[in-house]
């Protein structure tokens, strides 16, 4: 776990997270239920993408199955509220 | 090889940087989901990618095998949720912005 060969992967997860804070402000003020599920959504992909980043710093295999479980269930999610929204049992 | 994984991580944090001020800017949920899948798709591809090369250069090929695995699961999972999402959103009722130009989708939907 050495800090010296891994700063691009660093950077690169500063940057995610930091990406992921504007996705706060829409989920937040988000004027329908639409835009929440999007925002909750791509925050999941920068999730993943932080995980992986991870994986690779700490050198761990098990952040991987971690990624793909949040990946996983973020699509079903998405999928789940979707459905609902268009058979109209939620707002 | 350095510079490679340097210029694939940099690559796709331009273009989820262009999703998140599309995110922000567009004017409704149909642009902001235009905006959002396909840059969210290509940039994560594209940094997972990098973390795959990253993976293969430290001499963990199977490790590298998994981080594509998962980026096979994002790009077919990603385009299948906007598009749930999208279809959700229409029949549910969410108003189109008002300068949009063609609603091909109605216009079939009335026929």
């Amino acid at each position: 776990m050495g800090a010296t060969h891994h700063d691009l992967e660093y950077v690169l997860t500063f940057l995610l997270a930091l990406l992921a804070m504007p996705m706060l402000y829409r989920l937040w003020r988000g004027p329908s239920t639409g835009d929440r599920v999007l925002a909750l959504e791509t925050i999941g992909v920068f999730g993943v993408l932080v995980l992986l980043a991870l994986s690779v710093i700490a050198e761990r295999t098990i952040y991987l199955d971690l990624a793909v479980l949040l990946a996983l269930f973020s699509f079903l999610g998405t999928l789940v509220i979707a459905r609902y929204l268009e058979r109209g049992l939620i707002q | 090889m350095d510079i490679l994984i340097l210029l694939l991580y940099a690559a796709g944090l331009f273009f989820n940087l262009a999703a998140v001020v599309g995110m922000i800017r567009m004017p409704d949920l149909y642009c902001r989901l235009h905006s959002s899948s396909k840059n969210t798709t290509l940039g994560s591809l594209l940094i997972v990618f990098g973390l795959a090369l990253r993976e293969f250069q430290a001499g963990e090929a199977p490790s590298a095998l998994k981080v594509l695995l998962i980026a096979a699961f994002l790009l077919v999972v990603t385009p299948i949720g906007s598009h749930a999402l999208a279809r959700a959103a229409y029949r549910y009722g969410i108003p189109l912005w008002e300068g949009t130009v063609v609603d091909q989708y109605g216009e079939m939907q009335e026929q």
